[in-house]
């Protein structure tokens, strides 16, 4: 947006409304990502808190090429990958587990009964290796484009569109697989 | 066994919508003051220790200090040498480039001919690039009935051309009775990237006439009054060629500001007859509207795209035939050729991977509407129309006849995709109902 360019300008010269603006136009997607992404969803707050204090780190020499919410996603994705690796350190619980684990730290808005779908496509998402799972999220959730993902990630467009074809392709078997049960 | 498709839009609405994370006002405090109170100790810690050791490195140097003292006397040379030069013409192209380099932001109102020489007005508002500003990076342009500097982003009767550098799409809209056999349909495509329509007008940054000032031929300038303000201008003439080939310009700039003021372009030398587009206001640094760079469907308008289809044949290779080797014009007719044989052949696994934007239920209802018209014989297939323009994507125009012998007109928009390195050829849509009387 030309938006993102005018609030980097704002954020370069010191302006608090412009970084309070950029956290409130991106925070909720944002945390969508980190929910996707995370398999303990009450690390989501402290991922948020750590990529815009790193961001807030930046100011006057902050660049934006491209979007910005692209940017703050791959953030995103690339902390909740650490705190993913951390997490399994600490514990030695199995992804069943930790998925189980997920829905039971939520909070009260999510003890809500969800569809049995969403369940469903919640396990699936879960069984994905990492780097699958965060194309797909960044490509549906962020909407950024492959191109741009590659861009960002240091990796070649090939490897981000065979990441996300194996990624939709797995969450088909598994999801056919429950459905046909 | 699902689509990828299917899966694509199962996570999306499924999943990813139904994805509630509790946050909290206390959450937000949180974060929100640490990140300030970051941005705070990091703009003030940032200058205060950087730029002082870095000025002592850098002074250090016998040699560094002398070549920094050099430099400043050859700046303070050229500067005296540009003033002086600037004093003497009241207008010079450099001026105007200078002053250009300086303006965020214009709003151009006019006319131009239509392909049936009628006038239609046009206004667009342009944000040129920061990378080159002979184009824009933020743009709308729209034609039709409405008063200049009126922006009204639900009227549906306007063209738009939206291009957004952000989003890194361009959105274009035709609203209805644009097409020929259907009077009732609104169409907007969105592709990926900054395709502006070779026709539209240009971006007036400071860039633009730095290229015209290199490129233009016949260049003449003559020195006047404004015809309305009475201030002292420049009427400038010149042919610069533009991807369109050759037009030939007239511009006014005002001495004053060193700005163009009004320009018109013909398409012949002469300067004869109504040029083929007049720009009769110009304002710098407009205040730009609220969402001016943001494209609003219209209801009841098909959206094709071209971004959702980029992905669809990526992921899946299989869809569509094979073109290599086509040009664009031979590949689409080849495509929709292939796809009328496979329809009146029943042929529906080629039909469906021929037309991979197809959702499941509307799929199910062009099948069972194929199999009570039954088409029975492409009869030809029409010139295409569209295929320069990336923004949309070809037309292919046919005539079918019926198994009840009745003559229709079908009207397919076509795409050539990139897939690895196959040219794939598939069907997009229908430009409105699938078949019409002709």
């Amino acid at each position: 947006m030309l938006k993102d360019s005018l609030l980097i300008r704002g954020f370069n010269r010191g302006d608090k409304d412009a970084l309070r603006s950029i956290y409130e136009i991106y925070r909720d997607d944002l945390l969508k990502v980190a929910a996707a992404l995370l398999n303990d969803k009450s690390n989501v707050e402290d991922v948020i808190h750590d990529v815009f204090v790193s961001f807030a780190r930046t100011v006057g020499t902050f660049k934006l090429s491209g979007s910005l919410k692209g940017y703050l996603s791959i953030c995103i994705a690339n902390r909740a990958r650490d705190r993913n690796r951390a997490t399994q350190r600490q514990s030695t619980i199995g992804l069943d587990s930790a998925r189980l684990n997920r829905s039971e730290t939520s909070g009260p808005d999510q003890s809500v009964i969800r569809s049995e779908l969403f369940q469903q496509l919640d396990y699936a998402m879960a069984q994905l290796p990492y780097e699958q799972r965060e194309i797909v999220i960044l490509h549906l959730q962020s909407r950024m484009k492959f191109k741009q993902i590659a861009k960002l990630k240091g990796v070649s467009v090939n490897t981000v569109l065979s990441r996300y074809r194996y990624g939709l392709d797995k969450l088909r078997l598994i999801l056919d697989g429950e459905v046909n049960k | 066994m699902r689509h990828t498709k299917n899966i694509k839009n199962l996570v999306k609405k499924s999943y990813l919508n139904n994805l509630n994370v509790p946050f909290s006002k206390e959450m937000d405090e949180r974060i929100l003051g640490d990140t300030l109170a970051t941005m705070e100790e990091s703009a003030k810690a940032g200058p205060a220790l950087s730029q002082p050791n870095i000025w002592r490195k850098i002074m250090k140097s016998k040699i560094v200090k002398l070549a920094t003292a050099a430099a400043i006397i050859l700046a303070v040379v050229i500067s005296v040498t540009i003033l002086d030069k600037s004093a003497k013409p009241a207008w010079a192209i450099e001026q105007t480039i200078e002053t250009l380099r300086e303006i965020e932001s214009i709003y151009i109102a006019g006319y131009f001919l239509t392909a049936d020489a009628k006038k239609a007005d046009f206004q667009a508002w342009i944000v040129p690039s920061s990378k080159d500003s002979s184009k824009s990076a933020y743009y709308r342009f729209e034609a039709g009935r409405f008063e200049p500097e009126d922006f009204n982003p639900y009227d549906q009767n306007r063209h738009v051309v939206v291009v957004s550098e952000s989003d890194n799409s361009t959105y274009l809209y035709f609203p209805a009775n644009t097409w020929t056999f259907y009077p009732n349909q609104k169409i907007a495509y969105i592709s990926e990237g900054l395709d502006r329509n070779p026709k539209d007008p240009p971006c007036l940054g400071s860039d633009f006439f730095e290229k015209m000032k290199k490129q233009a031929q016949d260049w003449h300038e003559e020195y006047g009054k404004d015809e309305e303000t009475g201030k002292q201008s420049v009427f400038v003439t010149c042919a610069h060629p533009t991807r369109m080939g050759a037009y030939f310009w007239w511009i006014q700039f005002d001495v004053e500001t060193k700005l163009p003021v009004h320009y018109k372009l013909w398409l012949n030398k002469d300067y004869t007859g109504e040029p083929a587009v007049c720009v009769n206001k110009i304002i710098y640094n407009p205040k730009l509207p609220d969402g001016v760079f943001k494209f609003h469907v219209p209801e009841e308008t098909k959206v094709l795209d071209h971004r959702e289809l980029s992905e669809i044949v990526s992921a899946d290779p299989t869809c569509g035939i094979s073109v290599n080797e086509l040009d664009t014009e031979e590949a689409c007719k080849r495509v929709v050729s292939e796809y009328w044989e496979a329809v009146i052949d029943q042929d529906w696994e080629k039909v469906c991977r021929m037309r991979p934007m197809m959702e499941e239920q509307t799929w199910e209802e062009l099948q069972n509407m194929y199999i009570s018209v039954k088409p029975a014989k492409l009869l030809g297939i029409r010139e295409c129309i569209n295929i320069d323009n990336k923004a949309s994507f070809p037309i292919v125009p046919c005539l079918i006849r019926m198994q009840n012998g009745m003559t229709k007109v079908g009207v397919l928009h076509v795409s050539i995709e990139q897939a690895g390195d196959d040219k794939r050829g598939v069907i997009v849509d229908s430009l409105g109902p699938e078949f019409v009387d002709p």
